[in-house]
């Protein structure tokens, strides 16, 4: 039984940063910064409940979309003339644990099949099994360096190739990287933190009646888990609806030269790496206005967007905190 | 080979969805120029792109990928999980086993003969990898010694490599392998900011890349006529000379480079500013890394000295040379290498 992601109390910056990766899953991803016990993980659990289904083709080990890229082995039945069949499926979010190996990762050579029918064959790792679904990595500033740097290739370009052990492989691998950390726990390294393309930072409520209704959800989860989903479930089913509907409408939102002149003030001011943060920004409140049932992206949406693509990517000196720059990214923002 | 190709048009069959193409790329023309001169002329020595996260790089060279693919360029990328094996080659477990004998199977040292070897992050790989790569690149040739399987291949191809230099050192004498290095730096202006976030978010209609790939296959045939006067090779060692640059690769890496650029120009001799305007490519990770960073005011000093001494010895070499090495080598060694990584960025 999983909690209901409408049952979680405020932490209102998180839901929405998941919320639209699931609307435009092209956004790359989030980064949850927070304390212990702030529902992190539980939220991310959660969501897997609200998730679409999506299409894929019928027996891929990969969830191969119909409109491509493909893995090898749906290259190769295409070329041998077979059709492919589609299916439906529902997204899932697929966990990375700490003490992971690299040729989980990324898959290897199946050795029991090999040894029993003298073939070579490719066994998917955890980035086969992470195409097109959430990528989920709890305490990512944790995670191994090598490590890191196989995840860093497929997070960028989606794609997973593999070259060891006798296997040539490729495998799309487009996922959502979703990590959870502690700051205080330690840093992580700019070029995986430009990855993930939100930031969304948790606390503790201080809110003493918001406490006490954690409480007692979760006290009522606890005692008869049915019942409190069964109480959830007409929630559930109206943001899941609206989800699909943001989905849908989209590419239908209108992308205004103002808004791009918006992103493109912010981002040029503020001394930012590389182009990652406009393009995020942009695609994030353009799912912001689909989100809204809206059909333009306003520059109040823009606003609300911009901590969440900007956060991670401000520069900071040594021993400087970022929040001079945060100062500033609150000025321009006044402005627009 | 029949089946090696179509797994070549395979892959390309497989990027279409989601590339951006070479054509469209907004800005970074000293990028695209350096990698159209390595299509042009492979013996300029392969490309290193060096730039901040989100700048662009991985993008430019799957774009390329396109353009290789219809030169017949094999296009060979390493990714940050290969082996020694799968590099080299080794043997083919499931022949093995089917037949009984020893059957070989090719690395990827061998399929990208004649074509270029794709390594994203190359600071991130392990040191053993990258010894082994460049030292088949330099021998031209795939010598195995191993699990029982003695043979050679020939195994001649560039490295078009990218880096984060905020990531991880890269050892300068692995950079001194590198033809050329270019430095990729976000775009400032803000209307072509606008363009790469509609680029990004496929609201820009695309263009495609015929006419690049036609430049380029004319700039190939182009090529053979162009020649290079002794004048300018006397001009590309003076100016190597200049750079203080260490080793002779630079000078021959500049000449081919120069070559590519008249070739591309359609002039049928390499002149000056041919050399020019390649020259920072084939100098900038070799020179910055050597020279001394000095301000304006300590080289004027530092000039003055040096003519003053001139004078007394009659000296008539040309400045920069033997007269200013020891000090430079031993403040080289004191500064540490963060500081090292700063100056090469200051270009």
């Amino acid at each position: 039984m999983i909690f209901p992601f409408t049952a979680i109390v405020d932490q209102e910056e998180m839901k929405l940063g998941l919320i639209l990766n699931v609307i435009d899953p092209s956004i790359g991803g989030v980064l949850i910064m927070g304390e212990k016990g702030t529902a992190k993980s539980t939220t991310v659990r959660a969501l897997a409940d609200l998730l679409p289904e999506i299409e894929v083709i019928k027996g891929c080990r990969f969830n191969c979309s119909p409109q491509g890229p493909f893995c090898s082995d749906c290259l190769d039945k295409m070329h041998n003339g077979n059709l492919l069949e589609t299916e439906k499926k529902k997204m899932r979010v697929v966990e990375l644990p700490l003490g992971v190996t690299e040729d989980r990762v990324v898959g290897t050579l199946d050795i029991e099949h090999a040894i029993k029918k003298g073939e070579k064959r490719f066994e998917p790792g955890i980035l086969a099994e992470a195409n097109r679904n959430f990528l989920y990595i709890d305490e990512v500033n944790l995670l191994e360096d090598h490590i890191v740097d196989l995840l860093l290739d497929s997070a960028a370009m989606g794609i997973n190739t593999v070259e060891r052990e006798g296997i040539s492989f490729t495998h799309p691998a487009r996922f959502i990287l979703v990590g959870t950390m502690n700051p205080e726990e330690g840093e992580l390294r700019p070029q995986l933190l430009d990855r993930f393309g939100l930031c969304v930072q948790v606390n503790s409520l201080r809110d003493k009646a918001l406490r006490i209704e954690i409480l007692k959800r979760k006290a009522e989860f606890d005692d008869s888990p049915e019942e409190f989903l069964k109480k959830w479930e007409q929630e559930q089913k109206k943001l899941a609806e609206k989800i699909i509907n943001a989905k849908e409408n989209l590419k239908e939102v209108n992308v205004s030269d103002n808004a791009l002149s918006n992103v493109v003030e912010i981002t040029s001011e503020i001394s930012l790496d590389g182009h990652r943060a406009d393009i995020v920004m942009l695609k994030s409140a353009r799912a912001y206005s689909a989100f809204n049932g809206k059909e333009e992206i306003t520059s109040e949406d823009i606003k609300t967007i911009a901590p969440f693509a900007l956060r991670h990517r401000l520069k900071r000196l040594p021993f400087e905190d970022v929040s001079a720059e945060a100062e500033k990214l609150h000025a321009i923002l006044e402005r627009i | 080979m029949k089946m090696f190709q179509q797994k070549q048009k395979n892959s390309m069959q497989y990027l279409k969805e989601f590339k951006i193409n070479f054509s469209d790329f907004v800005g970074q023309e000293n990028s695209k120029l350096a990698l159209i001169l390595n299509a042009i002329e492979p013996a300029c020595g392969g490309i290193l792109l060096t730039g901040k996260k989100g700048t662009g790089k991985s993008t430019l060279l799957k774009a390329f990928k396109d353009i290789a693919g219809s030169l017949d360029i094999p296009f060979i990328e390493v990714p940050m999980n290969v082996t020694e094996e799968a590099l080299l080659g080794g043997i083919d477990i499931e022949e093995t086993i089917r037949q009984g004998k020893r059957i070989y199977q090719r690395g990827l040292f061998c399929k990208a003969n004649k074509g270029a070897l794709v390594i994203e992050d190359i600071n991130l790989f392990p040191n053993d990898i990258l010894s082994l790569i460049f030292e088949v690149q330099s021998r031209e040739e795939n010598i195995i010694e191993r699990e029982g399987i003695a043979l050679k291949e020939p195994s001649k191809f560039v490295i078009l490599a990218t880096m984060n230099p905020e990531e991880a050192d890269f050892s300068s004498h692995f950079l001194d392998r590198f033809g050329m290095c270019v430095i990729m730096d976000e775009v400032k202006d803000k209307e072509k900011r606008k363009e790469i976030i509609k680029l990004n978010l496929g609201y820009l209609k695309q263009n495609n890349d015929n006419e690049i790939i036609k430049k380029i296959l004319k700039s190939r045939e182009f090529i053979k006529k162009v020649k290079v006067s002794d004048e300018i090779k006397e001009y590309i060692a003076e100016l190597t000379l200049k750079e203080a640059v260490s080793g002779h690769r630079a000078e021959l890496f500049l000449m081919y480079a120069s070559k590519a650029y008249a070739a591309y120009l359609e002039e049928k001799e390499v002149k000056k500013e041919h050399v020019d305007a390649v020259a920072p490519f084939v100098l900038i990770h070799r020179k910055r890394l050597i020279e001394n960073p000095q301000t304006e005011e300590q080289k004027q000093h530092n000039e003055r000295e040096r003519n003053s001494e001139n004078k007394e010895n009659k000296e008539n070499k040309p400045k920069n040379t033997s007269s200013s090495q020891f000090p430079e080598q031993g403040n080289l060694q004191e500064r540490p290498s963060s500081e090292k990584e700063e100056v090469f960025f200051s270009w």
